[in-house]
């Protein structure tokens, strides 16, 4: 089972439900629980998950090369890719490997074979275990553009019976990838109009894709918004409210575990759990 | 061999429009070749990557030796720089004829350097 934790608008409190969540599954006896950090723009869970024997290795994407000499300056290369990143000259072919997303396509349709493809490194790939829990993250290497690659590479890392994904916020490419496959996905929101206006694209981007949706409301209490109806109306299961607490915010601060601080951060995991699995852990 | 000029325009006025200042976002182009002067649509001014890219791809078809605008980002450089085109950046609020008139007297300055 996989539970994608998302959000559309940043900072709403995605890391601390997911790690959380995954850290207390473990803890009450669930087997073969892994935390996986999506977010490879910025992971930042294994900070608030004491963890040992990292192990880490570099992941790659195939971008075309050209073989010298081979091009007869054709054009259809560069008619080929949907990416714009292939320029053809004359008898040459200008590369732009920050817009190829690796299709492969160019190379297929050469007619003088003048295309192969090699391997670009972008990013890492990191394993460790945290006591019960095993942790995967990915850190995107700096300048990279395209963070898919990575994201499926830590999705695809080794399956584990139960996976909690930490999603990196927005509706955008990252983050479709990053949902992909889960049997639910939680959206945790802040009742502000930012948060309102993010969570309705993230419910129609997991709509749009199929998938399971229901929701955390976190600072629960920092503004009167009428979330609880406008959930209501879509049949979405508000399955928590954490409210503000300055104590938490310190502990986060600290890098606490978000379970380790607050009563409610625990009761919240416990209701995500229960709904996700269909029975108490 | 005869200039073909590209200008980034905002609008169809011909030489009378003002000229854009990004380059492989801008609307439209302002083909300028002796007396011959053309309105060229940008299809890629909205592509969602690499517009500089197809920017730069079409003025190659379209046999530009220069093109002049406010800026090019560095892709779009890499790729007409590559082309053989060379890039001439104008200050802002220019018409299209003020433009080519400045080129004229050599008084635009010349971005990056063609292959």
């Amino acid at each position: 089972m996989r539970i994608a934790l998302a959000s559309g608008k940043g900072g709403t409190g995605k890391t601390l439900v997911a790690t959380s969540l995954a850290w207390w599954l473990a803890e009450h006896g669930e087997e073969d629980v892994a935390y996986l950090d999506a977010d490879v723009e910025e992971p930042n869970g294994h900070l608030f998950l004491p963890h040992e024997g990292v192990e880490s290795a570099r992941v790659q994407v195939r971008v075309p090369e050209v073989i010298p000499g081979r091009c007869v300056g054709c054009g259809v290369c560069q008619s080929t890719c949907v990416y714009n990143a292939v320029l053809a000259l004359r008898d040459d072919i200008l590369l732009f490997d920050e817009l190829c997303h690796s299709c492969g396509a160019c190379v297929l349709a050469c007619p003088e074979g003048a295309l192969v493809e090699r391997q670009r490194e972008v990013g890492s790939l990191l394993q460790a275990r945290a006591g019960p829990l095993r942790l995967v993250w990915g850190v995107l290497d700096v300048g990279e553009a395209r963070a898919v690659p990575l994201i499926s590479a830590v999705l695809d890392a080794r399956p584990a019976r139960l996976e909690v994904v930490d999603c990196p916020p927005g509706t955008s490419c990252s983050t479709m990838n990053a949902v992909r496959g889960a049997d639910l996905v939680v959206l945790v929101t802040e009742p502000t109009p930012f948060g309102l206006h993010d969570l309705d694209l993230a419910v129609r981007m997991c709509q749009a894709l199929g998938l399971q949706v229901a929701v955390v409301i976190n600072r629960s209490d920092v503004a009167e918004l009428p979330l609880e109806r406008w959930l209501e109306e879509r049949g979405i299961p508000l399955l928590a409210q954490i409210p503000f607490q300055a104590d938490l915010a310190r502990d986060l601060a600290e890098g606490v575990l978000g379970v380790d601080s607050s009563d409610e951060v625990r009761a919240a995991v416990a209701a995500v759990a229960h709904h996700a699995l269909g029975r108490a852990p | 061999m005869e200039q073909h000029i590209a200008i980034t325009v905002r609008g169809r006025e011909g030489l009378d429009a003002l000229m854009d200042p990004r380059f492989g976002r801008a609307r439209w182009y302002l083909l300028v070749a002796g007396s011959e002067v053309e309105v060229l649509d940008n299809p890629a001014f909205d592509a969602q990557h690499g517009a500089g890219i197809a920017a730069a791809a079409l003025m190659g078809e379209k046999g530009v030796t220069d093109v002049i605008a406010g800026h090019f980002g560095p892709k779009a450089e890499r790729g007409l720089a590559g082309q053989g085109v060379r890039m001439w950046n104008a200050p802002e609020g220019l018409t299209a004829r003020e433009a080519v008139e400045r080129l004229a007297r050599g008084e635009l300055a010349a971005q990056g350097t063609p292959r």
